[in-house]
């Protein structure tokens, strides 16, 4: 996976996921805590002051949900989306690979795939359950 | 009831509907009139005694679907209290909350609330109206490019999350599907009047699983209305006013993507809390949950949110058959919004007063104690309550 080491102070109201290809996460520039991007400032100290960092892309799946049928058609059913809690804390909204059983409380790589779209992949078959 | 409930604040005088369907032959104005006409001649009341309408929106309409300008259409001089209530589907409960505090305040004295929407329409079907990505992730197109197209999709990642926190599983979205249909048999304005077995809910294909056709809302064009009045004044309706006793919101906008909150109860629960603290009572005091559900998930989920039981409960709580009917909390007698009509927070506050005013029919249920009223707006951020009784307590 590319990494982006250093963190880029963001205009408040970027609120990209994927620049340049690679999953970003967004933190608060004052006390570096990771922070989702619906919100328009810190939860902790309210300040609106953000900078994006590249994201480990390794997380838990903390929900999943089958589609069984079509709304669009870039997306024909069935088809798996998932809530993913990244390591950093953050979670993301992403496709998953196929539609075998997901479990809740699965290790699972987030990937970016050519189109900028996350992924969720599968990483070794252990089941841990979400602390 | 073993606690007396606080005195009450305001009434229900009135309660009117229009004609309910899927034809889309007539807008959500033309209905909403339909239905404040009804409500205010329900109240024994005529349109000089109305000086306040408030108006609760779909969040699939737009302003002019429900404009200011039903005030004109119903002909309507000299109003004191004029407002459009946006809460999602907690707008309905919020509007009549609004009421209340205006008459408790004597600005307004008598309130027409009125919720209407008409989301069916040739070509329009009720999944293709509810089919718009739902925001969630504050990214712009993360639920789009995903595919988390539409309520059921966002309903569904809450529900396999809190299914498995609570250790439930079908088997208790079921139990509420179920028990919503038997309710629903005495309910000549459901949709679904059948009993369903396990196997017949197995055999309901999914829309996005874990949630099923059976478990999903029925839309339908329609509006629903209620007049509002002061408790110490009601209206001279035959049906004699429901009180209202205690009023609750909470809005909480931290829960995470799946719809949990790690640092603080849930909306629904801070609601639950609010309302029995301002009513001076406990879940173990009311008879009887009206509760927002527009996806069977939901029913469960306000079960446990105001108190009825708990988390790690639900599963054998609702498998019990305790909100069915004979059971020891009723719920949704109405069939709620999957047996019965979804027009969103209106129906649960409908079937409150129907209950309340015994003319349940055939599915009157023993309306011992308060009833609770809930709305849900949003993918469960957005919460309203109302403790409704026949009892005036004073």
């Amino acid at each position: 996976m590319t990494t982006i080491a250093s963190a880029t102070r963001l205009d408040p109201h970027d609120r990209r996921a994927v620049i340049d290809g690679v999953l970003r996460v967004r933190r608060c520039a004052h006390t570096h805590r990771p922070q989702e991007w619906r919100y328009g400032r810190c939860t902790c100290c309210w300040e609106d002051a953000f900078e994006s960092v590249s994201a480990c892309g390794i997380g838990t799946l903390v929900a999943a949900a089958t589609y069984h049928r079509t709304y669009d058609e870039s997306h024909i059913h069935p088809y798996v989306v998932a809530v993913v809690r990244l390591d950093e804390g953050i979670d993301v909204i992403a496709g998953c690979g196929d539609t075998h059983a997901w479990r809740i409380g699965d290790r699972v790589a987030v990937r970016v795939d050519p189109s900028s779209r996350l992924r969720v992949e599968r990483m070794a078959a252990t089941h841990t359950q979400e602390p | 009831m073993s606690q007396a409930v606080r005195r009450p604040s305001a009434a229900l005088c009135g309660l009117g509907c229009s004609a309910f369907d899927r034809s889309g032959e007539r807008s959500a104005r033309a209905l909403a009139a339909q239905a404040v006409v009804a409500a205010v001649v329900d109240a024994g009341l005529t349109a000089s005694d109305i000086d306040g309408l408030v108006l609760a929106r779909s969040p699939l309409a737009t302003g002019d679907d429900l404009p200011l300008r039903l005030q004109v259409d119903l002909a309507l001089a000299d109003l004191s209290l004029l407002c459009a209530v946006d809460a999602s589907g907690a707008s309905f409960i919020e509007a009549i909350q609004t009421a209340v505090l205006a008459v408790a305040q004597g600005q307004a004295r008598r309130v027409a609330c009125v919720f209407a929407d008409a989301p069916i329409r040739p070509g329009v079907t009720g999944q293709k109206a509810f089919s718009r990505p739902m925001p969630l992730s504050g990214v712009p197109n993360m639920e789009a490019q995903a595919g988390l197209f539409g309520a059921a999709g966002a309903f569904a990642l809450m529900a396999s999350a809190w299914l498995d926190g609570c250790g439930a599983d079908e088997r208790t979205l079921f139990a509420h599907v179920e028990a919503s249909g038997r309710w629903a048999a005495g309910n000549p304005l459901a949709r679904r009047r059948e009993a369903m077995s396990f196997d017949d809910y197995r055999a309901s294909p999914f829309v996005v699983a874990p949630l099923r056709v059976a478990d999903c809302a029925y839309p339908v064009n329609g509006a629903i209305c209620v007049v509002v009045t002061a408790a110490d004044s009601p209206a001279t309706s035959r049906h004699g006013p429901v009180y209202v006793h205690a009023m609750a919101q909470a809005h909480g906008g931290r829960a995470d993507l799946a719809g949990r909150s790690d640092e603080a109860p849930s909306g629904a629960a801070a609601a639950a809390r609010r309302l029995y603290a301002a009513a001076g009572i406990g879940p173990d005091d009311v008879s009887m949950l009206q509760a927002y559900d527009a996806f069977s998930v939901l029913g469960p989920m306000a079960v446990v949110d105001y108190g009825f039981c708990a988390a790690t409960e639900v599963a054998a709580f609702m498998s019990s058959g305790c909100t069915a009917p004979g059971g020891s909390l009723a719920v949704n007698t109405g069939g709620g919004h999957g047996s019965g009509f979804y027009l969103q927070g209106a129906t649960p506050v409908h079937e409150a007063m129907v209950q309340l005013r015994g003319e349940g029919g055939a599915r009157q249920a023993d309306v011992a104690g308060p009833v609770v009223v809930t709305g849900v707006g949003g993918r469960y951020e957005h919460h309203a309550a109302l403790l409704l009784s026949r009892e005036d307590r004073r």
